[in-house]
């Protein structure tokens, strides 16, 4: 049936996609491994199982359309996850109460495992690096693309009437 | 949000049905369309949830805001002023509306089986990536 043949790729895909991701990611040496380079080898995974189907003819040109959007609804799916998981600070208190003994934790042993500053200290790093911000004497700037970053987040605060972000 | 997803998707539904001459879809259609509503519905809950909750980027924000910031000073007006302490306390009421931890008297203790999952499962999915510690 064809529709099966739509989720298989799309499955297969995803599947290999998920191998591809946890070998990249094991390997330390490479220094970037974030969301740019997840997306670019989910790309090269349907790539490469489309080519795979092909070859064994297996004929993609009719059901092209349907098994690319399973595929990245799959993909957006697992980004939310990683993103999660990588970013969320709720994810990292439970994560630390799951590990703390008795599953419990008081305001000052969260603190000690979890300190705001170590929070703000480990983004600005990141937001600096990646030429977000830059420093004048210990006092940090916003660069251009962040000032743009930050118009369209001011200018989307007051669409949506948000008042305590963050 | 959620109700607007669901809007979203009978929209599409309703206009796909007139489209086809008021066939029902068949189930390719309806995998592709309902594949691709779903990608921008969690497209858009991941743009919105940055707006609304991004770390990163409300501290730009609160740099931008004041021109220029130490880092002690990040923490201090983190939120308009508000403060790390805020952040961390409106994160921990999230969680504990959600029923997976409770506070009391200054403790937080996991709460339901839920919220251990969800911890223990973010520091073996960390530990497989080798993501460092996260958050």
């Amino acid at each position: 049936m064809e529709v099966w043949d739509q989720i298989i790729v799309a499955i297969t895909s995803f599947l290999c996609f998920l191998i591809l991701h946890v070998l990249l990611w094991q390997n330390e040496s490479i220094k970037y491994r974030g969301l740019i380079l997840m997306w670019i080898v989910g790309a090269l995974s349907y790539v490469l199982i489309a080519l795979g189907m092909s070859m064994c003819g297996f004929s993609m040109q009719g059901h092209f359309w349907v098994s690319v959007a399973l595929y990245l609804c799959l993909l957006m799916f697992y980004t939310h996850l990683y993103v999660g998981i990588d970013k969320s600070v709720s994810v990292r208190i439970l994560g630390e109460l799951s590990k703390s003994p008795n599953k419990t934790l008081n305001w000052e042993e969260l603190e000690e495992l979890y300190s705001c500053r170590e929070m703000v200290h480990s983004r600005l790093a990141v937001l600096l690096k990646k030429g977000w911000l830059q420093e004048e004497n210990g006092k940090y700037r916003c660069l251009a693309k962040a000032t743009k970053v930050v118009k369209i987040n001011l200018f989307l605060k007051k669409v949506f009437l948000l008042k305590k972000t963050g | 949000m959620f109700l607007c997803f669901l809007l979203y998707n009978g929209l599409w539904w309703l206009v796909s049905w007139i489209q086809n001459d008021f066939v029902i879809l068949s189930p390719s259609a309806w995998i592709g369309g309902i594949s691709t509503t779903v990608f921008m519905c969690l497209g858009y809950m991941e743009a919105f949830s940055l707006v609304c909750r991004g770390f990163s980027l409300r501290i730009m924000t609160d740099i931008y805001l004041n021109e220029i910031l130490s880092e002690e000073e990040v923490i201090i007006r983190y939120g308009d002023g508000r403060g790390t302490d805020w952040m961390l306390q409106k994160r921990i009421d999230s969680i504990e509306k959600l029923k997976m931890v409770s506070s009391r008297e200054k403790h937080l203790q996991l709460q339901s089986h839920i919220g251990d999952w969800i911890g223990w499962g973010g520091i073996r999915f960390k530990k497989i990536l080798k993501m460092g510690r996260g958050g």
